[in-house]
């Protein structure tokens, strides 16, 4: 039980920098001559006030929701994948190839077979800095990022040229056939079946880190790969793991949205998602569990900021401002804890035996 | 043989490479200290985005290119001290105060400039003066060379300076050996009396100022605005060229050089309308950084010890 316990502890925290940091954006509204009273009830009003806005939080949580476990899962084998964005775009644009060219497939067959060839396309985006990094310790961060842009223009060129409908003007790919759309939820929104995927693998994602060897493998290498490789861990293969499955989260996330929303690529499909889900995972503490509530939090601020551009005038980075605050000192609160983990604290005990017996070797 | 209009387009070429890469250039020899003292900063990217939006929005206001040019470097800084104070004093993992330095950095500069100089109240002008080229007599008159390097703006000579400077205050001043040795080994420098904490303060601050500057030679010596997010992975790149030139000035100078010719390369490609497409040229840089910091960081053998890692004091 003491995963809730924490989980509840980390929540209360959350909920503490959640309120800090929209005071803080506040007075920067005031300062600037807006009114933080009205910009923030168009923030919610348009996020939850009605059952219309809630689906669209929902919407814009799945993206986030995918993301953000697979960011969660890296981070916790302390793999620093920052590439989400390209893995996410790999994977719609996986999914927007196979949802024009498959016309007549059963959706029952379609539909998943695209989720997982989408998963497969983002795992193999991230494929060659995790490589680099085990093989030849190249920084992920670095490669990772730069993958990112590559995709950017990779989906550029692809609706610009062979991916462009011919019958538009815009730079922008062929619709999907509607086999391939995701179910709708509740008629007379936009809500797709999206979400519960998101959350029910949310879950498995949950049970496969703090309930499975796999995952007791991906942490205690995200502790210390030296205790780990001791242990007898193959600490190489068990990082290689950790990022495809990071990849393959984060593109069936890029899917999964062209599926059930965008229905056709177009640029600027991404829209800084996977940036975002390094902030939805760390608000979390990167426990999956508490990434479903705190992608659904940046949820309503990515749904709230276009209400408050259109209502208010207000830049929609502005809810940058709050997430970034909201960030930073979550992380600043957890910083002791992280200390404390058990997992961490029996490594270090374990650790410093080893210490004491080869020193008494050498002796 | 080169033709007269050959010559000048080459010689244009490499101007444009110095220019392309002199905010890359500066921030890369901010990173190369506080990377040599232990903290790696992915969160420079916003602290070059704050260094635009400030250079052009005091610029604006005040009319004066030097006082943005100051406060550009003041607000480099004061980002930093945020940061150093999450990762070094409250030892948070580094790589995620960086992300949020830069989403925090996006949302600011964004907000700002979209409420104070488009909006409905408008604190100055949306198109400022830039710095303008201005050649040093004697040396610009070196064939070649002396249009290239000494025919640029002042921000350009800064940077050059900076280059000789930095190597000199890392490779032969007491201060260099001490940023070095907390870099290496900070129990054993602490041991000899140095302040781990102060020196990582004190080099990351000095990053920011460098990133600061580097960011607002984007708005006040190059573009003559501010446009949302306009870095757009340069600071990334910095990052990348510190690394290639392993941590020192002269390589990062040299990484820097090649990174400036390889994006006036895309930018000469794009120029010549040739039948290859637009998004793919755009991504040379990108594939180039990736082969430079594989060819360049293999196993990182050169990389500071502590690198990334926070000091606990005993």
């Amino acid at each position: 039980m003491s995963e809730f316990l924490d989980m509840f502890k980390s929540l209360s925290k959350a909920g503490l920098a959640i309120l800090f940091a929209f005071f803080v954006s506040g007075i920067l509204l005031l300062m600037v001559g807006y009114d933080p009273i009205s910009a923030y009830s168009a923030l919610f009003s348009s996020s939850v006030g009605s059952i219309r806005s809630v689906s669209n939080t929902l919407i814009q949580t799945s993206p986030l929701l995918f993301t953000g476990i697979a960011v969660a899962i890296a981070f916790k084998g302390k793999m620093l994948n920052v590439g989400a964005e390209g893995q996410y775009i790999a994977g719609g644009v996986t999914a927007t190839y196979l949802g024009v060219i498959l016309r007549d497939v059963n959706p029952i067959i379609l539909i998943p077979t695209i989720l997982i060839l989408s998963g497969l396309a983002g795992a193999l985006w991230i494929l060659v800095p995790a490589l680099l990094k085990v093989k030849l310790g190249v920084s992920e961060i670095i490669t990772t990022i730069m993958f990112n842009y590559i995709a950017i223009h990779t989906m550029g060129w692809l609706v610009r040229g062979p991916l462009k409908d011919q019958g538009q003007t815009a730079p922008q790919s062929e619709r999907i056939v509607e086999n391939a759309f995701l179910p709708n939820l509740l008629p007379g929104t936009r809500l797709h079946i999206g979400i519960f995927i998101a959350v029910f693998l949310a879950i498995i994602a949950f049970v496969f880190l703090y309930k499975t060897y796999y995952g007791y493998e991906i942490r205690s290498v995200g502790f210390s790969p030296l205790a780990s490789k001791v242990a007898g861990v193959k600490v190489g293969r068990t990082a290689v793991l950790t990022m495809l499955i990071s990849g393959f989260l984060a593109g069936m996330g890029g899917s999964v949205e062209l599926l059930g929303v965008a229905h056709r690529l177009y640029e600027g499909f991404d829209s800084g998602v996977g940036y975002t889900a390094i902030a939805v995972a760390i608000l979390a503490n990167c426990n999956p569990l508490g990434v479903i509530l705190s992608a659904w939090f940046f949820g309503i601020l990515q749904t709230g900021a276009g209400a408050m551009q259109r209502l208010a005038g207000i830049s929609m980075v502005f809810v940058n401002i709050i997430q970034g605050i909201v960030i930073i000192f979550v992380v600043a609160a957890n910083v002791e804890k992280t200390q404390q983990d058990k997992l961490g604290y029996r490594i270090k005990r374990w650790l410093s035996k080893k210490d004491k017996t080869i020193s008494q070797e050498v002796d | 043989m080169f033709s007269l209009t050959g010559t000048v387009m080459i010689v244009d070429f490499f101007q444009g490479s110095v220019r392309y890469m002199t905010p890359i250039m500066l921030t890369a020899l901010g990173l190369l200290i506080a990377e040599r003292s232990g903290v790696i900063n992915i969160g420079i990217e916003g602290t070059m985005l704050v260094g635009a939006f400030t250079g052009f929005a005091v610029a604006s206001v005040t009319g004066s290119l030097w006082i943005g040019m100051l406060l550009a470097i003041l607000a480099g800084v004061l980002v930093n001290l945020i940061f150093a104070y999450a990762v070094i004093s409250l030892r948070a993992p580094q790589v995620v105060v960086g992300t949020a330095i830069n989403i925090l950095c996006l949302g600011i500069t964004g907000f700002l400039f979209r409420g104070l100089f488009t909006g409905a109240k408008v604190i100055g002008p949306v198109s400022i003066p830039t710095f303008q080229k201005f050649p040093i007599p004697l040396l610009s008159s070196i064939p070649f060379l002396g249009e290239i390097f000494f025919n640029q703006n002042i921000i350009v000579y800064m940077s050059l300076v900076a280059v000789l400077v930095i190597h000199y205050v890392l490779f032969r001043s007491a201060v260099g050996i001490k940023i070095i040795a907390v870099g290496e080994h900070p129990r054993a420098a602490e041991s000899l009396g140095i302040s781990v904490l102060k020196v990582r303060y004190l080099s990351v601050m000095f990053s920011g100022a460098m990133a600061g500057l580097g960011g607002a030679f984007l708005t006040i010596a190059h573009a003559n605005t501010f446009v949302e997010n306009m870095t757009s992975g340069r600071g990334f790149i910095a990052l990348a060229v510190s690394i290639m030139g392993r941590r020192t000035p002269i390589g990062v100078f040299l990484g820097g050089l090649l990174f400036g010719g390889a994006n006036a390369l895309q930018l000469r490609i794009q120029s010549l309308g040739l039948e290859i497409a637009y998004d793919l040229i755009l991504m040379i840089p990108y594939i180039f950084t990736i082969i430079a910091v594989t060819i360049f960081s293999r196993n990182q053998i050169d990389a500071p010890s502590s690198l990334g890692v926070p000091y606990e004091k005993s």
